[in-house]
């Protein structure tokens, strides 16, 4: 019992490094004494079956992320025009998250069936091109969410419609990669995928990717509002910049401790 | 001839209307100055500065809100008003009374009109322009030697309705013609005449003054007299509207008091920190030049000797003979001046410390202790504390707080909507970013890069703007009307349908004046009313006849007035009843004796809200009404904490997204005077707590009205959340007071520190007195 027990507070220990984190969420921490706490619906939810998942690997880290950060301030210049660097720089940062997919779809293929080294087949760059584009589509549900978060609109819809765009190809495409839609019980996966339901997520690397931009993201409000006047806390600049360096953090973090466990 | 709230760009832009005064400065008459004004930008203060030339004590800000007060006399202190009494000079002085309240014995002749009264634009200037007959005729003149005149209908304006306002355009050339008048018999008949209009500080883009920004610094500085045609001064008016408010030279407000006491041959002020305006500097002769600076300059010597503990004489310094080191010296004096003039009694402030530091320690000790069970809970709680008071160390931090409210809220409300997968979420989550995006709040950037509901819907056209306010008031309105009666009905007995009927029928009223006064409000500050009821749909015009038919007058503000006076009638009666009914029922033996109390105190109590809310944000208290209804479905009542913890977020996130900052300017008077005939201390203070902290008090009731239940257990409830309450501002306003200790010789600690302190005492005053109390005495009459 106390093992299961254990299990099930991690899963609710999950929030605490979601964007969904409250300042006050009781139980955090596997051992600490379970208050009285709507919050804490930890007792009355069934046990979770994990989620199947890709086994770490360098090759799944994102670095891709870091060269998109530094190509948008050095190459693009984003920093002093956000809206004409977003625009040219969309074609060249969707190319890479489609480099991103390939290697991690022929690394996940290779570390599954643990055979001799293949390339991707044509059903799979049919199905990256597939999830690209819901991908792209994934971006307007995300406007909406980053919306009523407090994004702005008006003069600010443009850049707030391409940080949707860069969250999507952050959260949702590397998610596609390994919860393919064409899995039995790809439903249900999606549900607790979206609802934050997921156990041992440390150990997913790339969900702890997607939640590493998300909570990234999250954070990167906090300079906006400092009276430093330097250019580069426009919006949506040092958002993008969190969720980017956030993703490869998440995915780092479940790396190491795959290496070190 | 001061204007009050007179900005730089209403004197001299392309889009002033005061074409007399163009050609004044065209013609050579006039020079033209934009003068930045010392925050705080207001008007008791700002006066201080121009008569005495010095900068002002911070408190000064708050007295000038205390009309009755005496403490801020001038009486004592040396100023060019003193001065010229001094010299045998006769002053009448017609206008704002806070001129009287500073100078209580030099006035020859007097009539003060009060500055409060915001919503009158034109009785205010009448009662001094009245004077002018008399005073500026040939006998009148023969009886002063100055004559100050103190404008206040430009500042009620702005503050009614902006600095765009319809009303404004009316207002400057009614000025214009009045300096037209002042300029015709006296300035051009005598060339030893100077006359000055100026601005006692700006106003900033919705029409309020008090903080820093640019628009409130730079108000407008007018010197007019036949001997400076001989200056050549080229200037050319009107200069092109910018938003730098850049026209003509820039000099400080305080220059004037050595200007004018040089001018005029009097005694500079010993007390002043400003500078002779050096472009005057040419009316005199080459000799006298150096003597004009050398005067200016050995009495601000004084106050340098003063400061750095030495008496030195001027000549061993600089080479008085020159004008630039005379100049450079000037400069320099002054900005090291303006740098020390502030002076801490650290005694007091340590005591003041030690203190709060007590109470901090006492309400943790306590908070702790009733968490004994729950420490997880309560070390959370402290941390959002100490996280969110460590943000007082950073001015901007101050400035952009809403920031912080709507970070910490949203992290709340994601962490109760995540798991859950009721509707009631996604109704939480869009009406708290309604709420947001009704004002977009904030001190900066507000304006540029966030669109506003509110100025949205202010600015529709006449053909719709009227009928969508109308629908916005009223759906809000009818939404509390149907909330209260929701349920009323006591199950089995025959009186159910007696006291929802009564309910609703009483709270109708209500919200029928409630509309009445807000729609009325709108019309009268959108449209220009007085020239008749062209510009509005005839519907509307039907309606104002209408009412004012029943009310037997034609005057806007009479009927506004009216209205207040009968909506505080028909609120005492239905609120004194709502707050005894468990007690009546507990007489008469009836049923269920707290059946819905809480939810009729607290509809009651909105429409007093409401009554007193700008029309901009009525509909705001709808948002208000469904996030607490989604709360209730959302959160259990077991989760004290989480409620409590909402309460003060709710509380002060609402506040912020009002459109307040925590800059002295977004203070709203507008709906100070509500149904009051002369002004009243006491009531108009009330009314300004109320139109300013409505949010707090509604979230403070909407507490009672989530944990009021017929368990016993409501004091222990109450006692959690005032607990809460009590140690979150303990802890954050220990640590800013802290904060403001160690930033006392920061460059913001006036503009941006002071007037945080001011609004946090003035939310430990809503917090302690209102919150509480109210709390107290409603949940005491809670009886079963």
């Amino acid at each position: 019992m106390s093992s299961a027990r254990k299990k099930v507070k991690k899963t609710v220990s999950f929030s605490r490094n979601s964007p969904s984190l409250s300042d006050r969420n009781p139980s955090t921490e596997p051992g600490s004494p379970v208050p009285e706490s709507a919050f804490d619906l930890a007792d009355e939810e069934p046990k979770l079956n994990e989620l199947p998942k890709p086994s770490p690997a360098f090759m799944l880290l994102p670095f891709h992320s870091l060269a998109i950060v530094y190509a948008l301030f050095h190459h693009y210049n984003i920093s002093s025009k956000v809206t004409p660097a977003l625009n040219s720089s969309t074609l060249a940062v969707l190319t890479l998250h489609f480099g991103f997919g390939l290697i991690a779809l022929t690394t996940i293929k290779n570390k599954n069936k643990a055979k001799r080294h293949r390339g991707p087949n044509g059903g799979e760059l049919v199905y990256l091109v597939i999830s690209s584009i819901i991908s792209c589509f994934a971006a307007i549900p995300i406007f909406v969410i980053l919306l009523v978060f407090g994004a702005p609109i008006g003069s600010l819809t443009k850049e707030t419609a391409f940080l949707a765009l860069h969250l999507s190809f952050l959260t949702v495409f590397p998610l596609l990669l390994v919860y393919k839609l064409t899995d039995l019980d790809a439903g249900d996966t999606w549900i607790r995928l979206l609802t934050f339901q997921v156990p041992a997520f440390y150990k997913n690397q790339v969900y702890l990717q997607a939640m590493g931009s998300l909570v990234g993201c999250w954070l990167g409000v906090i300079p906006i509002p400092l009276d430093w006047d330097r250019d580069w806390q426009q919006w949506p600049i040092t958002l993008l910049t969190g969720a980017y360096v956030g993703s490869f953090a998440g995915s780092l973090i479940s790396y190491l401790y795959s290496i070190f466990e | 001839m001061v204007i009050d709230a007179l900005r730089a760009d209403f004197l001299f832009s392309n889009e002033s209307q005061m074409t007399f005064v163009h050609g004044l400065i065209n013609d050579g008459y006039a020079l033209g100055y934009t003068a930045y004004s010392n925050p705080p930008t207001v008007t008791l203060p700002r006066l201080k500065g121009i008569t005495t030339g010095s900068t002002p004590n911070f408190i000064d800000a708050v007295l000038n809100i205390a009309e009755e007060d005496t403490s801020s006399s001038l009486g004592d202190q040396d100023s060019w008003v003193k001065q010229m009494h001094a010299s045998g000079w006769k002053i009448n002085m017609f206008g704002d009374d806070t001129w009287l309240k500073l100078f209580p014995s030099y006035f020859a002749k007097t009539d003060g009109t009060a500055s409060f009264y915001v919503s009158d634009f034109t009785i205010v200037d009448n009662n001094v322009t009245r004077h002018l007959d008399y005073e500026l005729s040939k006998e009148g003149q023969k009886d002063w030697d100055c004559l100050i005149l103190h404008y206040l209908g430009l500042d009620h304006i702005g503050h009614k309705g902006g600095p765009t306002s319809a009303s404004m355009p009316a207002k400057q050339r009614e000025m214009d013609s009045v300096i037209r008048r002042i300029f015709k018999s006296t300035v051009e008949k005598d060339e030893n005449t100077l006359f000055v209009v100026m601005g006692d500080h700006g106003m900033n883009e919705v029409g309020n003054h008090g903080g820093s920004s640019i628009g409130e610094v730079s108000a407008g500085l007018l010197l007019v007299s036949s001997k400076f045609k001989k200056l050549q001064s080229g200037q050319k008016a009107p200069v092109r509207r910018n938003a730098d408010f850049d026209y003509f030279d820039h000099i400080d407000q305080i220059d004037l008091v050595p200007t004018l006491s040089t001018l005029l041959g009097l005694r500079i002020p010993i007390n002043n920190l400003g500078t002779f305006i050096q472009s005057l500097l040419p009316l005199y002769s080459a000799k006298d030049k150096t003597n004009v600076l050398i005067k200016n300059a050995l009495q601000l010597k004084v106050l340098t000797d003063k400061s750095r503990n030495e008496v030195t004489s001027l000549d061993s310094e600089i080479d008085v003979s020159s004008l630039s080191t005379l100049l450079d010296f000037l400069h320099d004096a002054k900005g090291e001046l303006l740098k020390t003039s502030s002076d801490y009694n650290y005694t007091d402030i340590f005591y003041g410390v030690a203190g709060y530091a007590f109470t901090a320690l006492l309400s943790l000790a306590l908070f702790f202790t009733h968490h004994r069970d729950r420490l997880w809970e309560a070390s959370v709680d402290l941390l959002f504390f100490i996280l969110y008071a460590v943000n007082f160390f950073g001015s901007s931090m101050i400035e952009e707080e809403h920031h912080l409210w709507w970070f910490f809220t949203t992290l709340f409300a994601a962490s109760i909507t995540v798991k859950s997968k009721s509707s009631y979420c996604t109704a939480l989550l869009v009406c708290l970013r309604l709420l947001k995006a009704w004002n977009n709040s904030g001190q900066k950037n507000n304006i540029k890069s966030n669109m506003k509901i509110a100025t949205y819907v202010a600015s529709l056209s006449p053909d719709i703007g009227p009928v969508v306010v109308a629908f916005l008031v009223a759906s809000t309105l009818a939404t509390y009307c149907f909330y209260v009666t929701e349920g009323v009905a006591v199950k089995g007995k025959g009186d159910g349908t007696i006291v929802r009927f009564v309910t609703f029928i009483s709270t109708s009223l209500l919200c029928f004046i409630t509309f009445s006064t807000k729609f009325l409000s709108y019309l009268s500050e959108t449209y220009d009313l007085r020239s008749g009821l062209k510009e509005i749909p005839d519907w509307c015009s039907n309606y104002i006849q209408w009412i004012g038919q029943r009310l037997g007058t034609t005057d806007i503000n009479t009927i506004n007035q009216q209205l207040f006076s009968l909506f505080y009638k028909v609120w005492l009666v239905a609120i004194a009843l709502h707050l005894l009914k468990p007690l009546f029922y507990k007489i008469w033996k009836l049923p269920d004796p707290t059946n819905n109390y809480t939810r009729s105190i607290l509809t009651t109590f909105s429409q007093l809200l409401i009554s007193q809310t700008n029309f901009n944000n009525v509909p705001i208290f709808f948002l208000l009404l469904v996030i607490l209804v989604s709360f209730k479905k959302l959160v259990p009542l077991s989760n004290l904490n989480a409620i409590s913890l909402f309460t003060i977020l709710m509380q002060n996130l609402s506040f912020f997204q009002f459109g307040f900052t925590n800059s002295l300017s977004s203070v709203d008077l507008t709906n100070s005077f509500n149904g009051l005939s002369s002004y009243n201390m006491i009531l108009s203070g009330l009314l300004t707590f109320v139109c300013n902290w409505a949010a707090p008090i509604f979230w403070s009731l909407a507490y009672l009205h989530l944990t009021l239940k017929p368990d016993g257990r409501n004091w222990d409830r109450l006692y959690h959340r005032l607990l809460v309450t009590l140690t979150f501002y303990s802890v954050s306003g220990l640590l800013l007071i802290l904060s403001c200790y160690n930033l006392r010789f920061h460059l913001f600690i006036w503009t941006v520190f002071s007037p945080k302190i001011l609004y946090f005492l003035a939310w430990i005053m809503c917090g302690l007195l209102v919150d509480f109390g109210l709390s107290c005495i409603v949940t005491a009459l809670y009886i079963k």
